[in-house]
């Protein structure tokens, strides 16, 4: 834990403190109103905010029946968090596009975003967050928007300026969405910078250098409003760094708490990496995606990458944790509380960038309280998230061995269905076949080892979907195979912001699929699968109308019949539609926003558009876009 | 009129060259008419029959060119056959004829080269000349090679005409319209050359032919006899077609390769094609016999001696095209007299080539049933290993997975069916190499998603030469990969086996060097050590390398000849080109061919949709069937594409596994064909 800073005591902190005090944690605002607030008038002081702001927190404590907190409804009025409710469910229950008219959804307008985010280097990969009639969405070069869902046009812009000279992005310049709440938009910058936008006028409120790029740090994910925090993690798990999470202050940016995903000297899991060495700080395990939270509980999760460097683990001997685990931390301290690790000493880099999502469910006859997390393995990993423990069965198992890798004896492979092909059965040209390519197959300096599945994943960072009513988990994959080789390393601690992978990889020896699987919560198998010709790489909403949208890099956005992954509509959008959409409604319309832009690993067609669609929508769809020749290698 | 002469007259090349060539050309031996057993000796100075040998082993024990010095392997010379054979339809799978210092080619156009070895000058040509009318072709214009004998080259041509040429002249010493395109038959097989006999099977299983083979008097052309692969009343396998219609009149079993012969056995072997119509096996129920099966006859009258079906009443289009391969083996213990035939089923049929009889063991087993397409109750399966997957593990969208996508999946007209392998193959027309010392056989396949669906059919009799399939395939849904194996021919196992990112549509030949010889899609010829397959060199040829070399020794130098001319299948870029590599040669690998044209935004005059028609039966009709309904090579039904910039766009970029044709037709081209297909044919 680092230390809390003191100097400023704001309404989060406060919570904070009361928190761990005791005090139960209730939300009595409307989400509406908590979504509202505009900005601070400048004229108010910090003194008179903090009076308004313990006053309320006063006023939640004294109410008698607990209340679920606003953001852990499925949205319906807009969307408000980026996976739309704090479980990271992307879940809607709107119905009003269903199965029966679905067909006849159409473009209401089309925004250009003033070229924003085209340009080889970038990836439009997110989310847009909705609320009261307004959209905001962030490009690849972290400029933000606010557009009028009425017209389309355009209310305010941010403009991020990255440095061009930014050299820690590891994949992509891209940025997954922005957080909101107290009247404020927040964007997680690439240089490292986590900002406050006025949600009226974009302007900034307050800037912080969370971290710096020139160690290695980039913030690719959403932030994450809660409770007057803003939370965020970091992406740099291949230029040495350590990965943290931290929680601000959403009144001025003020630290509250940091929580390091390597633990330190004396803390839980220190002792998985080498005492002799101090790898440990530069071992990895960043944070790239937006965590969930269960208010109830008070707990915070996210799952982490991979250890450093990615491909020699003679270097670090040890389960290295909590690299590649899900864990869960108080949300008002960042105290650890537990993990749970996927994969023992990962050399695949086999990290988990798929949030986590939760749920409530009834398994024989019990109402569990569930996570399941999506890995670059190919399993969901299924746990119950008061405490950490596997909720259907995940199974320790002997693994092939190399010394020179030290690796771990056995490693964790859930009960149920992988959503992805785990071998190789016919090793490609060039290839010996070792292990039949197997997952966790080891490989060292000598020769490149073919292992199915790679670095991509499995499941990437594209976001999974879950419906309540059918406990269906919506997994949006690759079918890809890797050749890994490692790279002799010293156990020296790297430069700084320098790349510390010790290993190449590649072996592009046959076609990356895409495979779009529904499996069941309750049991961990598939209901339904579906193997595309391009990788999936997007992610999905789905609705109660039974549906689910899920975007190809082709430029189509499609909706499929939820229960068995009939295509039902798609929709050419112009460039590589590879986000997730978002689903609200609006003065009694339910309305479809997508926003399509393209993505550098997914070789597809860039553009600058946000989409709005709804089934009284009269643009039809446009021409597929021009894709740039070649896709970048690595990931 | 001497053909080099009219070659040289037309290319303006000085008639004292011309006359040097001639000359040079008269000095040569021809070819003598070849005693049998010397057929079956492995091929050293010559490459005198399309096999290699008799038992079509494509071995070479040359050793000269080994592991060690494979990777200096370089060209020789390059020499260009008069831009024939290069065009849309075009596919070039000829091995080369060599003997005594003369190698024979033959383009996808019909034309036939002699083409000197120490200089790579065309010593004659013939040309064809065939009727761009033809419209019974089913799978590419094409032709596997010339036979060789007694004086003379012996081509079979896709009009059904089977020619003798002159070996020092190319003149035609005689022809023969052996059967008529028009009632459906074609020649893409090399014509065996065997005894004073010219032999040849016929093409033609789409188009509601009786299969057959031929065997003709290499002196004069004339008829000796012919074996019929339906047989007619009262003969063997009849009763395992209705006797209630004539569908067996019609019934397929084509043979579109070239068979192999044991001498001293006194018998010709073949595998045979698939039943017609293809896909809708209702109107002919039975086991539909000698359809997708092996068989023996006797060389000198044509004779039944024992058959081996390896699939019974087909309704995948499972054929056997790849062309069977006789060997002699020891298995434990017992000098054996083996056969192969790598399927499209995915397995190696591995016979007794004495009797029929399973040399390995194959077992009948039950499969799943549909009493529409009157399907079988059981089918053969090899012991052993497949060498390609013959089930589907996740179904591609779209798609409904049903009995695992497994091999024999039946289905009907109300919804398409996926299975593994699909109707190219598993083993398609690429020929196998066998290497005797090993005894590992070299398999070259795709693995690819079929698509099956049935059309209703009456029991009528087809009208004649018209497409006859009963049903058709919808696009692969996941890209097609290939798979190259060694196969051990003791056991039925795979030795070693590597996929490729796209099907392996070339074949391969096999040297005592331990190496092993297979052309890419991509261009590339590569040998490849043959006890692992790991790549020891590779060459850039220009064009699509979809054709097996051939090796054999000159004048003390072992060389490397291959025809790198594209492939309408496996779509890739055309060419005319004829390498020769030696361990001296000095040509370096060229540049990838094609050069990919943007489309013109500004492309003045109207459609010509009569020029749309003509390129369309050239260039499309082979996958999308005559009026875009699907054919056979794999394409869809295009009768719903009425937008003509969404038409222009797959024919100029390709879509799925259809190539794109930017490189091979020109703009007004796609122009036209676009417009008869939206305007037209969508109609």
């Amino acid at each position: 834990m680092s230390p809390r800073p003191l100097a400023k005591r704001s309404m989060n902190a406060l919570n904070a403190r009361l928190s761990r005090a005791g005090a139960p944690r209730q939300h009595s605002r409307p989400v509406t109103e908590f979504l509202l607030r505009s900005s601070r008038p400048t004229g108010l002081g910090v003194l008179s905010l903090l009076a308004v702001s313990a006053a309320a927190v006063a006023l939640s404590a004294c109410s008698q029946a607990p209340q679920p907190h606003p953001l852990t409804a499925a949205p319906t009025d807009g969307w408000p968090t980026n996976g739309g409710d704090l479980y990271n469910r992307r879940y809607s229950p709107l119905t009003e596009i269903d199965r029966s008219n679905v067909a006849n959804l159409k473009g209401v307008w089309r925004a250009r975003l003033d070229g924003s985010g085209i340009g080889p280097q970038y990836s439009g990969e997110a989310q847009p967050i909705v609320a009261d009639g307004v959209i905001y969405i962030v490009t690849g070069a972290n400029d933000v928007f606010a557009l009028d869902v009425e017209t389309g046009e355009h209310l305010w812009d941010y403009r991020a300026n990255l440095d061009p000279e930014i050299n820690a992005v590891c994949c992509g310049w891209t940025s997954r969405g922005v957080g909101l709440g107290d009247g404020r938009v927040y964007a997680g910058q690439l240089d490292g910078k986590l900002v406050a936008l006025d949600r009226s006028t974009g302007e900034i409120v307050w800037s912080v250098q969370a971290e710096r790029w020139q160690e290695g740090y980039t913030i690719t994910s959403a932030p994450l409003y809660y409770d007057g925090l803003v939370i965020t993690g970091f992406a740099g798990g291949e230029r040495g760094i350590r990965g943290r999470v931290k929680a601000y202050d959403a009144d001025d940016g003020a630290l509250v708490w940091t929580f390091y995903t390597i633990p330190g000297p004396g803390e839980v899991g220190h002792e998985t990496w080498p005492q002799d060495n101090e790898i440990w700080m530069d071992g990895g395990a960043p944070v790239w995606q937006t965590p969930a939270i269960d208010p109830e509980l008070g707990l915070l999760y996210f799952s982490t990458g991979n250890a450093a460097p990615d491909y020699n683990g003679s270097v670090r001997a040890g389960d290295n944790l909590f690299a590649a685990s899900v864990v869960a931390v108080d949300v008002a301290t960042g105290e650890y509380r537990w993990h749970f690790q996927q994969v023992r000493h990962d050399i695949w880099d086999y990290d988990s960038p798929n949030p986590v999502v939760l749920f409530d469910i009834e398994i024989d006859g019990v109402e569990r309280k569930g996570l399941a997390q999506a890995g670059k393995t190919g399993w969901v990993y299924i746990l119950d998230r008061t405490n950490g423990e596997p909720l259907i069965g995940i199974e320790d198992r002997p693994v092939p061995q190399d010394p020179r890798q030290a690796t771990a004896a056995t490693q964790p492979f859930p009960v149920g269905d992988a959503f992805i092909p785990q071998e190789i059965p016919i090793a490609p040209e060039g290839f010996r076949p070792v292990n039949q390519g197997r997952i966790f197959t080891p490989f060292w300096t000598d020769e490149p080892v073919l292992v199915k599945p790679g670095v991509g994943g499995g499941a990437n960072w594209p976001p999974s979907s879950y419906d309540p009513n059918t406990g269906l988990f919506y997994v949006c994959a690759r079918d890809a195979s890797w050749g890994y080789i490692a790279e002799e390393v010293s156990d020296e601690r790297p430069p700084e912001g320098e790349s510390y992978i010790a290993g190449g990889f590649g072996g592009f020896a046959l076609h990356s699929l895409g495979i779009f699987a529904a499996l069941d919560v309750t049991t961990n198998t598939l209901v339904w699968q579906q193997h595309w010709r391009d990788i999936c790489y997007s992610g999905s909403l789905t609705t109660a109308g039974g549906l689910v949208f899920v975007g190809r890099s082709d430029g189509r956005l499609t909706a499929l019949d939820s229960s068995d992954g009939s295509m039902l509509w798609e929709f050419q959008t112009g460039a590589g539609m590879n986000s997730v959409p978002s689903t609200f409604e609006h003065e009694g319309r339910q309305y479809l926003v997508a926003y399509s832009a393209g993505n550098m690993f997914a070789g597809s067609a860039k553009g600058d558009s946000v989409w709005l669609f709804s089934l009284d929508g009269m643009l039809d769809e446009v021409e597929p876009g021009t894709v740039e020749p070649e896709p970048p290698l690595s990931e | 009129m001497n053909r080099f002469a009219a070659y040289a007259a037309r290319s303006g090349i000085c008639a004292a060259l011309g006359t040097l060539a001639a000359l040079t050309a008269q000095a040569q031996q021809t070819a003598p008419a070849f005693a049998g057993s010397a057929l079956v000796e492995h091929p050293t100075t010559n490459w005198p029959t399309n096999g290699g040998n008799l038992y079509n082993q494509r071995y070479s024990p040359l050793t000269q060119i080994d592991r060690d010095n494979v990777a200096n392997l370089r060209g020789v010379w390059r020499a260009r056959l008069n831009g024939s054979g290069v065009g849309a339809q075009y596919s070039g799978e000829a091995q080369p004829i060599v003997y005594d210092g003369v190698l024979y080619i033959v383009t996808g156009a019909d034309d036939v080269f002699a083409i000197d070895i120490d200089s790579g000058e065309i010593l004659w040509s013939y040309e064809a000349n065939l009727d761009a009318a033809i419209t019974t072709i089913c799978c590419g214009w094409t032709s596997r090679g010339v036979g060789l004998g007694d004086g003379r080259v012996y081509v079979g041509q896709l009009d059904g005409q089977l020619k003798a040429l002159d070996q020092q002249t190319g003149e035609v010493v005689w022809a023969t319209q052996a059967e008529r395109w028009q009632d459906g038959f074609s020649i893409t097989s090399a014509p065996l050359y065997y005894d004073g006999l010219v032999i040849t099977g016929f093409a033609g299983a789409e188009y509601g032919v009786r299969g057959r083979v031929k065997a003709y008097d290499a002196a004069n052309g004339e008829h000796v006899w012919t074996f019929y692969t339906i047989p007619g009343p009262d003969h063997v396998g009849h009763d395992t077609w209705p006797q209630d219609n004539e569908i067996w009149m019609h019934g397929g079993a084509t043979v579109w390769q070239t068979p192999a012969i044991d001498p001293e056995l006194g018998l010709v072997y073949f595998s045979t094609g698939n039943p017609g119509p293809d896909f809708n096996g209702a109107v002919r129920e039975g086991d539909n016999l000698f359809s997708a099966s092996i068989v023996a006859i006797d060389a000198m009258s044509g004779e039944y001696r024992w058959h081996f079906q390896q699939v019974r009443h087909d309704i995948w289009d499972y054929d056997g095209p790849s062309p069977v391969v006789l060997f002699d083996i020891e298995i434990d213990g017992v000098e054996r007299k083996g056969l192969a035939q790598p399927s499209k089923t995915g397995w190696v049929y591995i016979l007794d080539r004495t009797n029929g009889e399973p040399l390995i063991g194959i077992e009948d087993r039950p499969v799943p049933q549909d009493p529409r397409q009157a399907t079988a109750a059981t089918q053969p399966f090899p012991i052993g290993d497949s060498f390609v997957p013959q089930s589907i593990d996740i179904a591609p969208e779209g798609y409904r997975l049903i009995n695992e996508g497994r091999i024999y999946t039946p289905y009907w007209t109300d919804e398409y069916v996926i299975a593994k392998p699909a109707i190219s193959g598993g083993a398609n027309w690429p020929p196998s190499a066998y290497d005797p010392a090993t005894g590992y056989l070299y398999v070259c396949a795709e693995d690819r998603i079929g698509v099956f669906i049935a059309e209703e059919l009456s029991e009528e009799r087809p009208p004649p030469g018209e497409l006859y399939t009963g049903g058709t395939f919808g696009a692969p849904p996941l890209p097609s990969l290939g798979t190259l194996t060694a196969m051990d021919m003791h056991t039925n196992k795979i030795a070693w086996q590597q996929q490729w990112a796209e099907p392996c549509y070339s074949g391969s030949a096999a040297t005592a060097s331990g190496l092993l010889f297979v052309g890419r899609s991509d261009g590339r010829l590569t040998a490849l050590d043959s006890s692992n397959g790991d790549m020891l060199w590779e060459f850039q040829t220009g064009a699509g390398m979809n054709a097996p070399v051939t090796v054999f020794e000159h004048n003390g130098t072992q060389y490397v000849a291959a025809y790198s001319a594209g492939n309408l299948f496996a779509a890739s870029v055309k060419g005319d080109s004829l390498w020769l590599f030696a361990l001296d040669g000095e040509l370096e690998p060229v540049e990838a061919g094609g050069t990919i044209m943007s489309f013109p935004e500004d492309l003045e005059g109207e459609a010509d949709l009569a020029n749309g028609r003509t390129v369309y039966d050239l260039a499309c009709l082979a996958c999308h069937g005559v009026d875009g309904e699907g054919g056979h090579g794999g394409g869809i039904d295009i009768r719903g594409s009425d937008q003509i910039g969404a038409v222009i766009q797959v024919v100029h970029e390709g879509r799925n596994d259809m190539p794109g044709f930017s490189i091979q037709l020109t703009p007004e081209e796609i122009r036209d064909v676009s417009a008869l297909v939206a305007e037209v044919l969508a109609q």
